[in-house]
């Protein structure tokens, strides 16, 4: 009987919201690439504190990467591009903790049936777990592979931005680790001030090449709130040139769509017209 | 792209990866230019699979057959009365498969309500979830309304049948159907086209080409409803739309691969490419162009709607599939939405040649 209650409970939960906490000012991130030094202590303090299982240990031959990508288990991930000519021995390296973009037009939330991916307070992105039933349109719709859905639990996990840290006015568990400070979280206007200003400082220091990854929105896709400095071309850091938000094209493929199927059906109306037994 | 087939877990790449990788090699310059990111996907693999095109399949014939039969009954319920009856019944039975396969393609099935707390306007599955629901609703009760009352077994059984039936007109019903029928009917492509997946996005096509293929697969299973019927005005006009329907679906397939470009290859190259060249193409569109002209009567009404019907399985099967193979190109998804200028949203365009310095 309780059980029956309970489910009854449950099945009623489904339709009730209650009301969302107020907006404050949105956070993010600001990851500047050139004062990485891939220590992967982001990775580390990301695991530790979101208790994601391990990932295994293996070497991938791929430099000092062994985590090879974002994940439903790896939230942080510190990309390294080691560029050496085998002979001169002349070369750069760079590195870049990757992690989820938190878009302010986000693919996956918009493509998400169930209302699981939401703005937070803090406009992160943010999947509530107790709603997501692992649809996995999110894996398809982001744009950059963030987003990913376990098999063991079945629901889609990533960067929750530390959320719950957040909450208690803690900066997130990569920033806090990070020991050159390349990780920058806060308030995203303040971070986009800074990182403008980090950016001419490296350009009047001759790294013309220093630029901003996603700090401002560009043709269909919008502003990122945790953007990275880059000095290379997005690709070369396995991040996309040119990201794809597909509800930009919703109206586009819904009017194509119903412009073949409502055209067929007229073209039957006129066809089943009878008569003429035979 | 070659040498990584699947990733989703980043745990399988090691597996692939270990015994293999030359570390030597992966520290080169002219690797990581040349591939990006050591090769390594952007985007993750779908994991939409078996469920979802068989389910495309499905309710791409009942809706299809939905809406002809709705058609057929406006225009003329006396003498199309037989076809309808039974279409309405396959149109119920083929709905059917429908919620377990979505269900059974869920991470968590025991949620599956949880994709009608909210109607949400950007979201293409939510739409489909509304659809599926209203459709299904509306393709039971005419099913059930469909059945004769005087075959009933008992008197105050027919008596209520015939009350019921007198209750909701059918006409009213099949026109208030109809909507969700069209929605269920157009969305299945939007769907796909709504994802970063550079095979499925990269077009405007996809769309009307999964619905002039439900379409034409319910035109196809009215006329395998048909092959005993001797009126020559049905044959007729099944005959012609399923003409109409194959051409406008030969148009959308040669759009979409047009407009897809390089995004298309995994079709042709990849491990669907049999299934989708031979499958729906030669068997499932150009064989039954050409059998539906057969004078043989068994050929016309019964061969060439059955490869209609297995080709729209094998269209869907192959594009839905073949989406997991589009998303291990990391050239594609990197350039993935579209440009006038062919210039990156932010940053430069091309990698830096500086590296390492010219001797």
């Amino acid at each position: 009987m309780n059980d029956l209650v309970q489910v009854v409970t449950d099945l009623r939960d489904t339709w009730i919201r209650p009301e969302p906490p107020v907006p404050e000012e949105e956070t993010g991130f600001f990851t500047d690439t050139t004062i990485c030094i891939g220590c992967k202590a982001c990775e580390v303090a990301c695991k530790q504190w979101n208790q994601l299982p391990a990932d295994g240990f293996n070497w991938t031959g791929n430099s000092y990467d062994n985590t090879v990508a974002l994940s439903d288990t790896t939230w942080r991930h510190v990309a390294f591009v080691e560029q050496f000519d085998p002979e001169s021995h002349i070369g750069r390296w760079l590195m870049m903790s990757d992690v989820c973009k938190h878009c302010q037009h986000a693919p996956c939330v918009e493509v998400c049936p169930t209302g699981a991916l939401i703005y937070n307070e803090f406009g992160n992105v943010y999947v509530q777990q107790d709603v997501c039933n692992g649809c996995a349109n999110c894996v398809v719709g982001c744009p950059f592979g963030v987003i990913n859905r376990n098999k063991e639990d079945g629901r889609a996990h990533k960067c929750t931005l530390c959320y719950d840290r957040q909450k208690d006015g803690l900066v997130p568990a990569c920033a806090k680790s990070c020991p050159t400070e390349s990780i920058k979280f806060g308030k995203v206007s303040e971070l986009r001030e800074h990182a403008k200003k980090r950016v001419e400082e490296l350009h009047a220091r001759g790294e013309t090449d220093a630029y901003l990854y996603g700090a401002e929105a560009s043709a269909e896709y919008s502003a990122l709130n945790s953007f990275f400095l880059l000095k290379d071309n997005a690709a070369v850091y396995n991040l996309p040139e040119r990201p794809r938000r597909g509800a930009a094209h919703l109206k586009r493929n819904y009017l194509f769509s119903f412009a073949a199927s409502l055209a067929l059906t007229a073209v039957s109306v006129l066809l089943f017209k009878g008569e003429d037994r035979g | 792209m070659a040498e990584i087939e699947e990733i989703n877990d980043p745990r399988e790449v090691f597996s692939k990866l270990t015994p293999t990788y030359d570390i030597q090699r992966a520290a080169t310059t002219d690797r990581v230019k040349k591939l990006g990111y050591y090769g390594l996907p952007i985007l993750k693999r779908p994991f939409w699979g078996w469920e979802i095109a068989l389910y495309f399949f499905f309710e791409g014939i009942s809706a299809g057959t939905y809406v002809l039969c709705t058609v057929a009954g406006l225009r003329n319920r006396e003498q199309f009365g037989a076809i309808i009856r039974r279409g309405r019944y396959l149109s119920f039975a083929t709905m059917l498969f429908c919620p377990p396969l979505l269900i059974a393609d869920l991470g968590r099935p025991e949620r599956f309500h949880h994709m009608l707390r909210i109607f949400k306007k950007s979201s293409p599955m939510n739409h489909g979830a509304w659809a599926l629901s209203g459709y299904g609703i509306f393709a039971s009760l005419l099913a059930a309304l469909a059945w004769p009352a005087s075959t009933l077994p008992f008197g105050l059984l027919r008596i209520l049948m015939r009350f019921v039936q007198w209750l909701m007109p059918e006409r009213l019903l099949t026109l208030l159907g109809m909507p969700f029928a069209l929605a269920m009917i157009s969305y299945p492509g939007v769907l796909l086209e709504t994802t970063a997946n550079p095979l499925w996005s990269h077009t405007n096509f996809l769309g009307p080409l999964f619905a002039s293929s439900a379409l034409g697969n319910g035109a196809a299973a009215l006329t395998l409803l048909s092959n005993n019927s001797d009126d020559q005005a049905l044959h007729s006009a099944i005959e012609r739309f399923e003409n109409f329907s194959s051409a406008v679906e030969a148009t959308s397939l040669a759009l979409y691969i047009g407009s897809a470009g390089p995004a298309a290859k995994p079709l042709f190259t990849g491990k669907q490419s049999k299934l989708f060249l031979l499958g729906a193409i030669g068997l499932g569109l150009i064989a039954p162009a050409i059998l539906r002209r057969s004078r043989v009567k068994a050929v016309r009404h019964g061969v060439a709607p059955l490869l209609t019907i297995l080709g729209g399985a094998a269209l869907k099967w192959s594009i839905t599939n073949a989406g997991r193979e589009s998303a291990l190109d990391p050239e594609l998804a990197s350039k993935n939405a579209p440009s006038r200028t062919g210039e990156p949203f932010w940053g430069p365009a091309k990698p830096s040649t500086s590296y390492p310095p010219p001797r």
